[in-house]
């Protein structure tokens, strides 16, 4: 960036800064040996003296704010947000990992396991399994709460492995699913004086889950059906119930419906000046990626274009060596992000996003609550 | 050895006595020093997930501290509040990493922190319901033209 005296730039339609500062603004400059002007520059008054106003006008921001989907598909999503905050993106991205809520298996009841997975290690596994269910249709289960069929859903796991039989491999499919909830008894005294009374479960379900309207047509299943749980040796068995309930990837990241959500911010690359011919297919052997493509222009010369500057790493292969940095200029545009999220499966990726900015609407909306 | 900075300072400035430009340097670096950091009991007011500092003599600035939140809505509204004209300073911090706590702080030009504050959160909900909207709509559209897109009309 050549530097300017203040004497020497023109004068400036008021409401616009003069490029060189708007460049700092909206960009961070990735030079060859760090990037700068990586900071957002949020001050309401920080362009006062041009005239520029730089504080939050939500008509503004709707004007600017765009969202354009790449690439959707059952779990996974690709989209990009222009005109946003990295505050406001990051707080979506922190929400889908931590704060958007899902089912996950959190206790479960061991009859028997002879296996060589130990007890704990084996629930451990069963809690990582995804399952495949809308958590809006359940409830969060209350401290020291007898689990219902509004909160709880119940699976089986009861396999064994013959003895002579071949070693078995244990995978999700033998979970069925209990739509009438525990099967296990509890056992108490006066279950022999009064044999008449129903017996007592790990569960109060009132009604059968299948019978619910949601789930009649719609029954819960896990996401993989080809998850190795454990395996059995001749003689062993695994009889177990695994209940899961609803919660947030805060309190553990089973219950995270993202196997990941991030972003990046646009890469833009920018040829500063023509280059042409040996020094053309010089730059394009540079790119690991092939951002840069040749043209052909008359007379049998060639010249190099960015064809496909999304696909840029930022690794400035191209700005390596000498003079490179004066023909090419690698950037990133601050306030275009490319967001990719990866559902676990609960949830399609589109509606994680929905939710996502929902749980940051209640957020504010209880503090604004409390405040006033 | 024992630092002392401030000697360093005054004794710059002194040797820079009439030359305008450190009589000016000299007044701030005077004001810094003259202002003490009033003490301010962090009482909190009981009962509420969002508690107010109290003993300020002004409305105009304030630290409140919000229970059960993190940096999500903490840069969020930092980021909100920075970008309102009447804030002169904004800041959080999480006081301890195990006390699920933020602290916001906000000082404005003359109107109460409170209501500043509250202005914020607003504009944030206002952002949130707009991302929403074009999200959807987003999605919808894509949706709708990917068939299109499948059938490959032009290959």
């Amino acid at each position: 960036m050549p530097r300017v005296s203040a004497r020497d730039l023109p004068d400036l339609p008021k409401g616009q800064l003069p490029p060189h500062l708007e460049l700092q603004r909206t960009r961070v400059l990735c030079a060859a040996d760090a990037p700068t002007h990586t900071e957002n520059i949020q001050y309401a008054g920080a362009y006062a003296m041009m005239g520029v106003d730089n504080s939050f006008r939500l008509d503004a921001f709707s004007k600017r704010f765009r969202v354009e989907v790449i690439k959707l598909t059952e779990d996974d999503m690709e989209f990009d947000m222009i005109g946003i905050d990295p505050a406001i993106a990051n707080a979506f991205r922190r929400i889908l990992i931590a704060d958007v809520p899902t089912m996950a298996i959190e206790k479960v009841l061991i009859a028997n396991n002879t296996s060589v997975v130990q007890d704990e290690v084996l629930a451990h596994r069963l809690g990582l399994i995804p399952i495949k269910v809308d958590p809006r249709l359940f409830e969060y289960m209350p401290e020291n709460d007898t689990p219902n069929e509004r909160n709880t859903i119940v699976f089986k796991l009861h396999v064994k492995c013959k003895k002579g039989d071949p070693r078995l491999t244990v995978k999700t499919d033998q979970l069925k699913w209990l739509p009438n909830g525990s099967e296990l008894l509890i056992a108490s005294e006066n279950t022999a004086s009064n044999p008449a009374s129903k017996p007592k479960t790990y569960t109060s379900f009132t009604c059968s889950q299948d019978s619910l309207p949601e789930f009649s047509n719609n029954p819960i299943t896990l996401k993989h059906n080809d998850i190795i749980i454990s395996k059995l040796g001749p003689g062993q068995e695994i009889e177990l119930e695994a209940h899961a309930v609803k919660g947030i990837g805060k309190t553990h990241a089973k219950w995270s419906p993202v196997s990941t959500a991030w972003y990046r911010m646009l890469p833009e690359v920018v040829l500063l000046e023509e280059v042409e011919n040996e020094k053309a297919e010089e730059l394009v052997k540079k790119c690991p990626v092939n951002v840069f493509d040749i043209e052909d222009v008359a007379k049998g010369k060639k010249r190099a274009t960015v064809a496909q500057p999304r696909a840029c790493t930022l690794c400035r292969e191209c700005i390596r060596g000498e003079d490179w940095e004066k023909r090419v200029a690698v950037r990133r545009v601050k306030d275009h992000f490319i967001f990719t999220i990866e559902s676990s499966g609960a949830l399609p990726p589109d509606v994680l996003f929905t939710e996502a900015v929902k749980i940051l609407e209640d957020k504010c909306e209880r503090v604004f609550a409390e405040l006033s | 050895m024992k630092r002392q900075p401030y000697c360093v300072s005054f004794r710059l400035s002194t040797k820079l006595k009439g030359d305008p430009l450190s009589e000016v340097l000299f007044s701030v670096f005077r004001v810094i020093l003259k202002s003490e950091i009033p003490p301010r009991p962090l009482l909190f007011l009981s009962g509420a997930s969002i508690k107010m500092e109290h003993g300020s003599l002004d409305d105009t600035k304030a630290t409140f501290s919000l229970a059960d939140e993190d940096h999500t809505l903490a840069n969020s509204v930092r980021f909100a509040l920075n970008q309102d004209p009447r804030v002169t300073f904004c800041g959080y911090s999480i006081p301890h990493p195990s006390d699920a706590r933020v602290n916001i702080r906000v000082q404005t030009t003359g109107d109460p922190a409170k209501e500043v504050l509250k202005d914020a959160f607003q504009d944030l909900m206002g952002m949130c319901q707009h991302v929403r909207t074009t999200f959807d709509k987003a999605v919808v559209d894509f949706k709708t033209s990917e068939p299109v897109k499948a059938m490959n009309i032009n290959p």
